[in-house]
């Protein structure tokens, strides 16, 4: 082996040590769900019964997600070696087949361990070929440096064509109805097409891998369509820019900092979302002559938006956590002082501004975007909802709702405002109460006696949730209150309206949620109402080590 | 009045298995230039980290204008003016905006003194923080540092990214300009030519320790490097008391000594031995001598 690549192979096994056994840990609660099915004594109709075919498909693409991400992770960023004396065709290949390998050795591993646990014959060949191919697939997207989110939708494209591969190799194909079809089987033999696509995936994919290496090194990357579109809008602002900006207190500064450094993004994907359906909708309407489109098209893009809103502020939550996981020279107070892009950055700490006064501003401010963003979804549900109704149409019963549709507004406006708040303020707020050891001990010991008194496992989880979030709250609200970061009175009120907030929904909702529902929204509305508490703390954390 | 701007007494701190700081103590009066200088890794960062509150002491003690600086950041913070090593803005903001901004936390900013300051930096208002060049993002955070004429400004590596124009020109005179307003300066440094051409008082840091501290002059008075004839020859150095390194052989040597220079002539004639050359210490050289020595 050539020095180099032995240097390379130390230096990546040296720095990851205790890294690579990281998918094993990820791989336990696979094990916990697979450990329960051993009792079953009919094993071999178990076996081939599309259940069981449906269990292992989800695992299986997620062992392939856990794997690859952390491969990718412990691999880092490329770029550090464009200054060495290496080609281009070496960095490249190394990280594509090495990355290859160990996403192979892996995954296969864990797989005999399934296999171990269960006595089923489950197939090795097929999917560790599958996840070596999206291992490869996706080289060209996640490789180089990008300042725009396009590597998403590329990515997002990728993996449907690979899913879709996977789905047709286990006998599942693309309608309904398709996972009752008595023709879905394991991927069990490699066939020749198998290895065509195969072959033909890895031989493209590392080619565009070495180009965009190529291009990335030699400073020549093209610029994407958002990136220009950016350019342009900087170039326009800096040409038209106003004169200076007053503000009236440290706190509307920081309020409107945190504004514009991340949150707006939550109200703008629900106001470009709700616009672009409602054209989309007069067009389509237009189209096929058919007036009932008008509203039914924004119903249901509305319901999109809305989830986008959620996964957004989930996304921007988690690549915030995701940068500091990928700057491991970097000390931990660092890592959560450079917090982007919904956290606060070192340049704030240096103000002279107390850490209640940021809390609050935050605070202010992301309540502001949530409910912004919101409240785009409520306009649009209640004109969509209007328009029907002008036109004579009940649009609960066009879109088949088996609740009331104000019921069914006022339930997907509450959740996405709560979830995209919780998201947007996880990483200073809520992320630290889950990662504390001492708040898991009640939801532990409430799972552990529901599961052992045979109550049913959803049930078991969501009160576990539910008492974590109320513990979580409890121990915040004390810690808030002797620190002064808030008063009694301010958090009396906070309580009382959390509560009467989540008695309200549940009352609403008594007749569609259920048990689980009912644990699932208190446990939302408590992770809602924390931030209120432990934000400060939180920064008063990370501003001093 | 305390007239001490920063008093910090025995503080240690460690990361992990790293000693970064041991048993610091450090004083500074108000009004004049302090330089800080050490090597790269010395502490002077983590020291200044420190005096920002951004660090909690985890044994001794720190305070900045008689106020615990974790306790009460808001206090301490709004009268001192920060330039850190990263350099640190929102790319996202266009310079105005970043003044703007900044205007909202200090009720004593000189909007004044800040347009002066642009025009003297050559920084563009509308121009994105983010596309500035190293030295301009540089200027900006000076500016920032600048505009609300703090009663302390602290600078760490102020010359990194800057050109030499600003360096020896316009940085100088604002140092200087501070220091004669009666506002004090903290500033760290490794480039020791600029220490001794700005700092009044000047702390050698070195392994986390400080291992000189005091008035400039003081320092570079009380350095020398002589050289001794003896009558005899020797393969060893004569011991000379209050040498801190010797080179030579035979009947001449070389000695860095440490103390003033009657005490000097005293320990000559103690060993019969003739001073044939005498120079004064550079602060360069002083700093290699004590950090080589510690």
């Amino acid at each position: 082996m050539q020095p180099m690549i032995k240097a390379l192979t130390w230096e990546y096994f040296a720095r990851n040590r205790w890294m690579l056994l990281f998918p094993i840990l990820a791989n336990v609660p696979a094990c916990l769900i697979l450990l329960p099915l051993k009792g079953i004594s009919d094993i071999d109709s178990f076996m081939a019964s599309r259940e069981l075919i449906a269990i292992y498909l989800v695992l299986f693409l997620c062992l392939v997600l856990i794997v690859g991400f952390g491969v990718l992770v412990t691999q880092g960023s490329l770029s550090r070696l464009y200054l060495l004396p290496i080609s281009t065709l070496k960095i490249a290949s190394f990280y594509y087949w090495t990355g290859a390998l160990l996403v192979a050795v892996q995954v296969a591993a864990m797989l005999y361990l399934w296999k171990a646990l269960l006595p089923i014959d489950w197939p090795i060949a097929g999917p560790v070929l599958f996840a070596v191919v999206c291992w490869g697939a996706l080289q060209p997207v996640v490789r180089g440096v990008s300042h725009s989110l396009w590597w998403v939708v590329a990515a997002l494209a990728i993996v449907s064509g690979l899913f879709y591969w996977l789905l047709l190799r286990h006998g599942i194909q693309l309608r309904p109805g398709a996972m009752m079809s008595p023709d879905i089987h394991y991927w069990s033999m490699i066939s020749l097409a198998d290895v065509t696509i195969s072959t033909t995936i890895l031989s493209i994919s590392y080619a565009l891998t070495i180009l965009r290496v190529h291009l990335d090194r030699s400073g020549r990357r093209k610029m994407s369509l958002l990136e220009r579109i950016e350019l342009v809008s900087e170039s326009l602002q800096t040409r038209f820019a106003s004169g200076s900006r007053q503000f009236r207190s440290p706190m509307e500064s920081i309020a409107w900092y945190n504004f514009r450094a991340g949150n707006i993004v939550i109200p703008m994907i629900s106001i470009v979302m709700v616009a672009f359906v409602w054209l989309f909708a007069v067009i389509g309407s237009s189209i096929a002559r058919d007036a009932a489109l008008l509203c039914a098209i924004p119903f249901a893009g509305t319901n999109l938006a809305g989830m986008l809103l959620v996964l957004t502020t989930l996304l921007w939550a988690a690549i915030g956590r995701m940068e500091q996981s990928l700057s491991p020279n970097k000390a931990l107070d660092q890592d959560l002082k450079n917090r982007t892009p919904l956290g606060i950055s070192e340049f704030l700490y240096m103000l002279p501004i107390s850490a209640t006064d940021i809390a609050r501003a935050s605070l202010r401010s992301s309540a502001l975007a949530c409910g912004v963003g919101s409240g785009v979804l409520l306009l649009s549900f209640v004109f969509a909802g209007a328009l029907g109704w002008l036109l004579g149409t009940d649009l609960g019963t066009t879109v088949g709702l088996k609740i009331a549709y104000w019921k069914y507004v006022l339930a997907v406006v509450s959740y996405s405002l709560m979830m995209s708040f919780v998201f947007s303020n996880s990483a200073i707020s809520v992320v630290p109460s889950l990662l504390r050891i001492d708040h898991w001990i009640w939801p532990m010991l409430v799972m552990a006696v529901l599961l052992a008194i045979r109550t049913p496992l959803d049930f078991s989880l969501s009160a576990g949730l539910c008492v974590f979030a109320l513990v979580a709250l409890i121990y915040s609200t004390i810690r808030s209150v002797i620190d002064r970061d808030a008063s009694v009175g301010t958090a009396s009120l906070i309580w009382l309206v959390g509560i009467a907030f989540a008695v309200g929904l549940m009352a609403l909702l008594r007749n569609e949620l259920g048990p689980v529902g009912m644990l699932l929204t208190g446990s939302l509305v408590g992770l809602a109402m924390l931030p209120f508490f432990s934000t400060t703390a939180g920064l008063c954390r990370a501003r001093t080590t | 009045m305390n007239d001490l701007v920063i008093d910090i007494k025995n503080l240690s701190r460690r990361f992990g298995d790293k000693q970064a700081l041991q048993d610091v103590t450090l004083r500074v009066p108000r009004g004049g230039v302090f330089g800080l200088i050490g090597s790269n890794g010395a502490g002077k960062t983590t020291l200044i980290k420190h005096v920002l509150g951004s660090h909690y002491a985890q044994s001794g003690s720190v305070s900045v204008f008689g106020f615990d600086p974790v306790a009460d950041p808001v206090e301490v913070l709004g009268r001192i003016g920060y330039m850190s090593e990263d350099r640190e803005v929102p790319g996202w903001m266009r310079v105005q905006e970043v003044i703007d901004f900044t205007r909202a936390f200090y009720p004593g900013w000189d909007s004044g003194y800040a347009s002066e300051l642009l025009e003297l930096f050559e920084l563009d208002p509308k121009q994105k923080t983010r596309s500035l060049s190293r030295g301009q993002t540089a200027r900006v955070c000076l500016l920032l540092a600048l505009a609300h004429r703090p009663e302390l400004l602290v600078l760490d590596e102020p010359s990194s990214g800057l050109d030499p124009v600003i360096r020896r020109d316009i940085l100088t005179a604002i140092v200087r300009t501070t220091a004669d307003e009666g506002r004090t300066v903290l500033f760290s440094s490794h480039l020791l030519d600029e220490v001794q051409r700005l700092a009044d008082r000047v702390a050698i840091l070195n392994c986390g320790r400080i291992i000189l501290s005091d008035e400039l002059d003081t320092v570079l008075d009380s350095f020398h490097r002589v050289t001794l004839r003896f009558d005899g020859s020797s393969d060893l150095a004569p011991s000379l008391v209050g040498a801190i390194e010797s080179k030579g052989h035979g009947h001449e040597w070389t000695y860095v000594y440490r103390g003033d220079r009657e005490q000097l002539i005293r320990a000559a004639k103690s060993l019969n031995a003739q001073i044939v050359h005498e120079v004064p210490l550079s602060l360069d050289d002083i700093f290699v001598c004590n950090v080589q020595r510690s």
